[in-house]
């Protein structure tokens, strides 16, 4: 099968990419021209340059296409601004949706749990599929989130009209190479440990999902049939807050001691429930693999924090 | 190699399923309670088999029976070369002297059969005893000695530590409180099956740790208020709880099955604490937790149409929240009205309500709102065509960079805010329906000015700002008055202040020659989004909580005091006296009388 991936370079696409290497599908990228050289195996793929915005470059690019991978949505490190977020968001989804009219059979769309209303007090734990959706936050995240809500349904409402079939998988925060949020939270936490009280308190529990488990997912929702024109939560299972990121960077830097300073502080910090529970995806057989220890020591081998000199390790976070 | 799991039907045989599964063995489950076909086919069952898990035997039938099965499973086992059998026992079978020097040995004593043990432990000492009669076989036993599980699944488990999160110390049992979780119970029984020299040895399984039940108590009550109550923040960091000596000494499994818990004691008693919550949430005795969403978006992530059948006018749908507003509407199953100046606008506005399966088709009428007779042209034109609209949305609203006269001699933004509401108001008033809206859209702005009915156009000191809060006081003032003209007898009059929204209000008009206005654009990425200023103008009409109000003022969302300034009925008579004036002025025919 013929199958289309926008975005293939994002902090996911560049997964799904990577996971379609492993079927047989014919895979071609569309991506904006001057992203090329960042696309992953180029040998292996058929480029289409162009932009969303474009509709006679996304003509050339669905010919022949059955199943498209919509993973080129942006969500906003402090500089992107709302009319940014619409533009690609919204316009992008708008304009790919009507060139994929009638011609695809499934859609499967990247949006983000950002999405679902408020669910930050463990009172309303665990999260699923199907929870409504409510814009909300601060204004960049209201901004992304009304940008995500107004793609979707142009999805949904395409659907409706027989358009094609979709998947809408929407993942929580995303690890992997590329993602800005894991590496920034590592970084403050490597340099300076007691950020981690406000940076619980800011972030709370998390349920990193990893680019690979969102590349499973989406192969997943892709073909299996009780997916088919449904929304589906993406997260790991494991819930973490700051505390634990912490604890498990001590253990990965301390291997084969078990006298972590930290683990009591992190294991008091964390609730122990999970706050996101991805009901359909876990009955369709999909689980993560890739667990928050794996997201922070690719992270911290990645960085080479331990040539660092501006990592200021305190006395106890012990190298080798 | 085939593993045999003869259980019960309980959550624990499928977890173990679960477990064996990927490490390539072949597993049956069997229910021992299904009935005597079991005990039947026990030999069939049974052939091949390389392991058997004997769980929960099961309390319901009489024991003399279950200890009857339990000695033909075991000859059925040696029978059919079976190399291993492992059963869950249970800890009750320690006698009362067994904690006399603190900790429990696997070869403390343990009950007899006598009259002084509880039920429980006699049945589980029997089963034992059936268990272990007749070792001269090549059969290896191996068993674990359990104390209750942390099971959410399990409705015993579960009721015992709501009573004790309920009732307090009351409730709990004496003694230190140390149990498992189900998923480091099946680690341990996989290791039984697999460590060779675990044969014909007994293991007490449990968490390393115990909490007295004070702490117990204390951890419950904290997780029933974080899990009840969304403003207990300050219970979300658990406290630091002493930890008690352990009850069971588990360091025999340590040793030998290589025996470590993953699950902490807080996590599991968090699981099984959810599950509590849940129940008296069924039960009513938990406050819902359903999201609070607004009325407007709880009717579009449902598709219900609460607008069925109803007309809406809104002026100024071609842009901004106008638009957006018109959409909305249409979403929640209005007919829309839109009015506008730009007809290609409001011809891509027509055709998205058309295309989109959850809109609603409407109309639109192309209008210049500054000039009275365009106003008078679209009202005649909306009587003609309807006789019955829900709702009106005086939108349109317009800042000019430098002071405009209309071709009628009006100043525009005094014209386009204020004197179009109140043309276009009293004009449709008669076919607007009783029980329907007439909603303003007003700004905050108009708290710091005023009205000079000496200089409505601003003809001194021309400032867009200044002139656009004089107009939206006026408009605030013709809300009022309109109001008390109409009491209850009519439609709820409503007016909103939408906030700062992110639309083009300030770069049209020559606005951005004004250097003093420079500073509401750079401040763009905190404003709202004109479709968000929308669903606060929607739910005025839609919220079941605001509908017998009228006269009201909206900040966004929230109720707000109206300015005393704009409620002077001396003042809003006389207003409403200039405008009729201003209107006739403009026109050749007086406005229509409003009784």
């Amino acid at each position: 099968m013929k199958v289309l991936v926008t975005g293939p370079s994002g902090a996911v696409g560049q997964y799904v990419l990577e996971a379609l290497m492993r079927t047989d599908h014919q895979v071609r990228v569309f991506a904006l021209p001057d992203s090329m050289h960042r696309i992953n195996y180029r040998d292996r793929i058929e480029m289409a340059p162009g932009e969303l915005a474009d509709p006679a470059a996304l003509y050339d690019a669905l010919k022949d296409v059955e199943l498209v991978f919509h993973t080129a949505l942006i969500s906003p490190p402090p500089a992107i601004d709302a009319e940014i977020l619409d533009h690609v968001n919204v316009e992008g989804t708008r304009s790919l949706v009507n060139a994929c009219r009638g011609k695809v059979s499934r859609l499967v769309m990247m949006s983000s749990n950002n999405v679902y209303v408020p669910h930050r007090t463990p009172d309303l734990w665990p999260l699923t599929d199907d929870a409504p959706r409510e814009a909300h936050g601060n204004p960049a995240q209201q901004a992304l989130g009304e940008s995500l809500i107004r793609a979707e349904d142009i999805v949904f409402e395409a659907a409706e009209t027989g358009a094609f079939d979709y998947a809408m998988l929407r993942p929580t925060i995303v690890s992997g190479r590329k993602s800005p949020f894991v590496e920034n939270l590592i970084t403050q936490l490597i340099r300076n440990a007691e950020a981690a009280e406000s940076l619980r308190r800011m972030w709370d529990t998390m349920q990193w999902t990893h680019g690979v488990d969102i590349g499973s997912a989406a192969l997943l929702a892709a073909e299996h049939p009780d997916l088919r024109n449904q929304r589906m939560l993406v997260a790991s299972d494991e819930p973490i807050t700051a505390y634990d990121v912490v604890s498990l960077m001590w253990e990965i830097m301390n291997v084969g001691r078990d006298d972590n300073p930290y683990a009591e502080i992190a294991s008091q910090n964390n609730v122990g429930l999970p706050k996101f529970y991805p009901a359909r995806l876990r009955a369709a057989g999909w689980s993560a693999r890739m667990t928050a220890k794996d997201c922070i020591r690719e992270v911290l081998g990645r960085l080479e924090f331990y040539h660092s000199t501006a990592a200021n390790f305190p006395a106890y976070l012990q190298v080798e | 190699m085939k593993v045999v799991i003869l259980d019960r039907g309980s959550t624990l045989g499928a977890m173990l399923q679960a477990a064996l599964e990927p490490l390539h063995f072949k597993v049956e489950r069997h229910e021992l309670l299904a009935g005597q076909s079991v005990i039947d086919e026990i030999d069939e069952i049974l052939s091949g088999a390389n392991a058997v898990f004997i769980l929960h035997p099961g309390a319901n039938l009489p024991h003399e029976k279950v200890e009857a099965r339990m000695t033909e499973i075991m000859s059925a086992a040696a029978r059919a070369g079976v190399r291993r059998a492992i059963l869950l026992s249970n800890t009750v079978v320690y006698s009362d002297t067994a904690s006399g020097d603190g900790t429990i040995r696997e070869t403390a004593p343990i009950h007899e059969d006598d009259e002084t043990a509880s039920d429980a432990a006699r049945f589980a000492v029997r089963i034992e005893n059936a268990f272990f009669a007749a070792a001269d076989d090549d059969l290896e036993r191996v068993t674990l000695r359990v104390p209750t599980l942390y099971d959410r699944a399990d409705p015993d488990a579960i009721s015992e530590l709501r009573s004790i999160m309920i009732e307090g110390k009351k409730a709990c049992l004496p003694g230190a409180f140390q149990r498992l979780h189900p998923a480091d119970l099946c680690s341990a029984l996989v290791s039984a099956m697999r460590v060779s020299s675990a044969s014909g040895h007994i293991f007490n399984i449990a968490e390393t740790t115990a909490i007295s039940p004070d702490v117990l108590v204390a951890e419950l009550q904290r997780l029933g208020r974080l899990l009840s109550d969304p403003n207990a923040t300050e219970d979300r960091v658990r406290p630091s709880y002493p930890f008690e000596e352990p009850r069971f000494a588990t360091d025999k499994a340590s040793r030998i099955l290589d025996f470590r818990p993953q699950r902490s004691t807080w996590s599991s008693l968090a699981e099984c604490a959810q599950e509590i919550i849940f129940d008296l949430r069924r039960e009513g005795h938990v406050v819902d937790n359903t999201p609070k969403l607004p009325a407007v978006i709880a009717a579009i992530e449902t598709r219900s149409k609460p607008l069925e059948g109803k007309v809406c006018v809104v002026t100024g749908a071609t842009s901004g929240i106008g638009r957006e507003l018109a959409v909305l509407l249409s979403r929640l199953g209005a007919h829309v009205v839109a009015v506008g100046r730009n007809t290609e606008a409001g011809a891509s506005l027509l055709q998205e309500l058309d295309d989109r399966p959850t809109c609603t088709p409407g109309e639109f009428y192309a209008a210049d709102l500054s000039r009275s007779s365009e106003v008078k042209k679209l009202a005649e034109a909306l009587v003609e065509r309807h006789t019955d609209i829900h709702a009106l949305f005086n939108n349109a609203g317009a800042l000019f960079g430098s002071r405009v006269m209309t071709p009628e001699g009006i100043e525009a933004t005094f014209a386009v805010n204020y004197l179009a509401a109140f043309h276009l108001t009293t004009r449709i008033l008669k076919v607007i329906s009783k029980e329907g809206h007439i909603v303003n859209l007003c700004s905050e702005a108009h708290r710091r000015s005023g009205l000079d009915f000496g200089d409505l156009f601003s003809s001194a000191n021309y400032q867009p700002l200044e002139a656009y809060a004089r107009a939206k006081f006026a408009l605030m003032m013709f809300s009022n008055a309109l109001t008390q003209r109409l009491e209850r007898n009519g439609p709820r009059v409503l007016t909103i202040s939408p906030g700062a929204v992110r639309t083009e209000i300030l770069n049209r008009n020559d606005l951005k020659d004004r250097p003093e206005l420079a500073v509401f654009n750079r401040a763009r990425n905190r404003m709202i989004s004109p479709e968000r200023a929308a669903s606060f103008v929607a739910n005025l009409i839609i919220d079941q909580d605001l509908r017998a109000k009228t006269g009201i003022y909206m900040d966004q969302d929230k109720k707000v005091e109206i300015a005393p300034a704009t409620t002077d009925p001396a003042a809003c008579a006389h207003l409403w006296r200039v405008s009729e004036a201003l209107v006739e002025m403009t026109l050749t025919e007086p406005v229509p009388e409003v009784s």
